[in-house]
């Protein structure tokens, strides 16, 4: 903000001129442009682009004062100058107050009074000019920390994908499956999510989250995991706690979307929709759609994938054991709108391929 | 009166006057025709400024007399009603009271368009500037002097 001040005072006569100028001196230290009509006054508006105040007569050849308003008014860089408006009509008063004039002063006017008009105007002047000015740096000052907290956020976020990768992958390196299971899971079931009516949002937290659904075989003991034989009833009962396991490493982590998210799939992949699944034997919509949408994408995967135990099944084959499941392990809505979009998700599996490797950064 | 009646004193009227200078020229009426005090006092009392302010309304007015004169005598209300509106303006910035008064009645004729009223006044405004700038020179009465 600037400490000088600058006037410009617009009449046709020289005396008014004159006499503005000393009644104003007491103002002290202050610049003083003088126009002689309205094209002079827009002449030194254009060339001067710090002029604080104008004084404006009204009766001026070539262009009056109120063209002169009626310009100032409407020009984004001048509508903010105070302009006192003065007169020796008080009809013309209203008319300039309605045109945007800030003030008036009637002639002969008071030179105190003149000044104390003067200094109020720019006074609020420089306080508005202050205002916009502090307005600016916060504006400038919350575009900054917004992004940076946005950049914070993006990287939690971030954070928290990636650290439920790992999680996952750490469960799969424990099992008999590969990384690449990880993947087509995680890819299935973003895509049935997103088939299923759920938000992109809801279908990209699907889709990290269902990395995370055997993550409880951490907890399982290795002569159960990787027991190439049939489980008896103790070892299954063991085998099945995995879903539990699972809930309790991804418990308390409500704040955390990916995690709670993965907890919901850790503990219902395996329920059934007719009530005969575990660990709770929840049944029907009491199943979360998340853990009826990687139930289907895990099982599909699982049957048309090659295990130490087993070959692959063809894709025809796997669809029609999933069937006989349809509406007694499958929520049926979800295994139809999966099986109508079959060739993407063959598609999808074609993708992530095993090739031997448990490294699978694709 | 138009706009000035019922407020502010008229400048020039001397119950306007302010202590500190000549007591100035007054009439019959009590206005005064040049009521120096007050423009020292509404420039801060700069003698210079104010002789410069004498001499520049009186260039102005050499010029704006005789106008009015062609306007009355072409019955151009419009015309006369502009330069009086100056005039009105300007004789009441500078304390010429009389003056200020004249030019305001003859201001509002004009702006009804009433020539016959002007071609009445229009002497008299001739004669209260004379009359201004003999006190304002202070070849009056001598208690005035600023040109």
């Amino acid at each position: 903000m600037r400490d000088q001040l600058t006037i410009l005072a617009v009449d046709d006569m020289e005396m008014n001129l004159l006499m503005m100028r000393a009644m104003l001196a007491p103002l002290g230290d202050f610049e003083y442009l003088e126009a002689r009509n309205g094209r002079e006054a827009i002449q030194l508006l254009q060339g001067t682009p710090d002029i604080d105040i104008v004084l404006l007569d009204l009766e001026m050849p070539e262009m009056d004062g109120f063209e002169v308003l009626d310009v100032m008014k409407r020009s984004e860089g001048w509508r903010d100058i105070p302009v006192i408006v003065i007169t020796a009509d008080r009809a013309e008063v209203h008319k300039t107050l309605a045109m945007g004039a800030n003030d008036f002063m009637a002639k002969p006017y008071d030179h105190e009074e003149l000044r104390l008009r003067v200094m109020n105007h720019v006074r609020s002047k420089k306080l508005a000019e202050l205002a916009r000015d502090m307005n600016d740096i916060l504006e400038q000052e919350v575009v900054r920390k917004t992004s940076a907290l946005r950049k914070a956020l993006d990287l939690s976020r971030k954070a928290e994908f990636e650290i439920s990768i790992r999680l996952g992958r750490a469960a799969e390196f424990r099992d008999l499956e590969t990384g690449m299971h990880i993947r087509r899971m995680s890819s299935l079931s973003h895509n049935l999510a997103l088939r299923a009516g759920l938000s992109d949002q809801e279908s990209e937290i699907l889709r990290h989250a269902a990395t995370l659904h055997d993550v409880g075989k951490i907890g399982i003991p290795d002569s159960i995991l990787l027991k190439p034989g049939k489980l008896d009833h103790h070892e299954f009962e063991l085998m099945k706690s995995h879903t539990l396991i699972g809930g309790k490493i991804l418990s308390a982590g409500d704040e955390f979307p990916v995690i709670a998210a993965g907890r919901i799939v850790a503990m219902q992949h395996h329920e059934k929709w007719d009530g005969s699944g575990y660990p709770h034997g929840l049944a029907g919509n009491d199943i979360h759609v998340y853990g009826r949408i990687v139930m289907i994408a895990d099982v599909f995967d699982a049957l048309t994938s090659e295990r130490p135990y087993k070959k692959a099944f063809t894709v025809d084959h796997a669809v029609e054991l999933m069937l006989e499941g349809r509406g007694s392990a499958f929520d049926p809505e979800l295994l139809d709108l999966f099986i109508a979009h079959l060739p993407e998700f063959v598609d999808i599996s074609d993708r992530y391929q095993d090739t031997g490797n448990l490294d699978c950064d694709d | 009166m138009e706009d000035h009646e019922g407020m502010t004193p008229l400048p020039g009227d001397c119950r306007e006057t302010r202590s500190g200078h000549a007591e100035p020229a007054t009439q019959a009426d009590g206005c005064c025709i040049f009521n120096l005090p007050e423009l020292l006092e509404r420039i801060g009392g700069n003698e210079q400024i104010a002789a410069r302010l004498v001499e520049t309304f009186c260039v102005y007015a050499e010029d704006a007399l005789p106008a009015l004169e062609r306007a009355v005598a072409a019955r151009d209300a419009e015309k006369a009603c502009r330069i009086l509106h100056a005039l009105k303006g300007a004789s009441g910035s500078i304390a010429a009271g009389r003056l200020y008064r004249l030019a305001i009645k003859m201001h509002t004729a004009a702006g009804q368009g009433d020539i016959a009223a002007l071609a009445d006044a229009i002497g008299s405004l001739s004669e209260e500037y004379d009359a201004f700038k003999r006190v304002a020179s202070g070849s009056s009465d001598g208690r005035q002097t600023i040109l």
